[in-house]
């Protein structure tokens, strides 16, 4: 039960967070790069996902930080800061001003770059676990300190 | 004012709700991540239906941009299929992403045409 107030908590602070961002002044200077749009709820969702790939690297292997911690800022706030919802509302307002290929560009950029993020944040959380230079002396079993 | 403390109430209760369905759903089936597929797949629905009603902003913020927002999730959803990745299940997890989207991206549609026809 206990948990669950961790995940409530951080979901708030989460869901405050994006709908902060998503109302703020357009993140992304080019707006006008496909339309007139923001692209604020598009980079909302790749940070998390970033966020994501170096938390879990990181949680998976360490027991200094209590469970219902790890879960509270996982599931509860990088689960409610990105959001899918939303995503798919923008997607089908770019559809419904008739630029076929903008929809393809925005639903196809949004995923291929989102399965990137995760992976870029997973090998970031590994390196943060283990600095370069730390695992070569370790296989070789010496210890210089 | 009263629009942010709703955003916080909503998000508050669709993580916990998410997370609660999410667990239920991953016990059953644990070869492929469901959980999130019904999730993101029943709140675009709900999302497009509140979309089409006339919600005054409080209402808006209270269920689309806090509950639905923090009930649907992207992070995990790529988090997911970055696993399937991961264990050499290509066909998996393009399968996943293009069943999630298409499927999603019906249903807003679905919700928004039932409520805007009221």
């Amino acid at each position: 039960m206990r948990k669950y107030y961790f995940i409530a908590a951080g979901g708030a602070v989460g869901a405050l967070l994006r709908f902060k961002l998503k109302t703020a002044p357009n993140l992304f200077l080019s707006s006008d790069l496909l339309l007139n749009f923001s692209y604020n709820i598009l980079l909302i969702n790749l940070f998390g996902c970033l966020l994501l790939g170096i938390l879990n690297a990181i949680f998976s292997k360490t027991d200094r930080i209590s469970d219902d911690v790890k879960l509270g800022v996982t599931a509860g706030f990088v689960g409610a800061f990105t959001t899918f919802s939303t995503f798919c509302k923008e997607s089908m307002t770019i559809l419904d001003t008739g630029f076929i290929s903008a929809f393809c560009y925005y639903v196809g950029a949004s995923l291929i770059l989102g399965v990137v993020a995760v992976s870029i944040g997973h090998v970031i959380g590994h390196r943060i676990l283990h600095p370069i230079g730390q695992n070569i002396v370790s296989r070789f079993g010496y210890d210089y300190n | 004012m009263m629009e942010t403390l709703c955003v916080i109430l909503g998000g508050a209760l669709g993580s916990t709700t998410r997370f609660y369905l999410g667990k239920r759903f991953a016990s059953r089936h644990q070869h492929f991540p469901v959980g999130t597929l019904i999730i993101n797949v029943s709140g675009a629905f709900l999302l497009g239906f509140v979309s089409g009603a006339d919600l005054s902003q409080l209402l808006y913020g209270l269920f689309a941009e806090g509950f639905l927002g923090a009930y649907t999730t992207f992070s995990t959803f790529m988090y997911e299929d970055f696993v399937l990745l991961q264990n050499h299940r290509i066909l998996s997890a393009i399968f996943y992403i293009v069943l999630t989207i298409l499927v999603s991206l019906i249903a807003f549609y679905g919700g928004f045409l039932i409520s805007s026809s009221f």
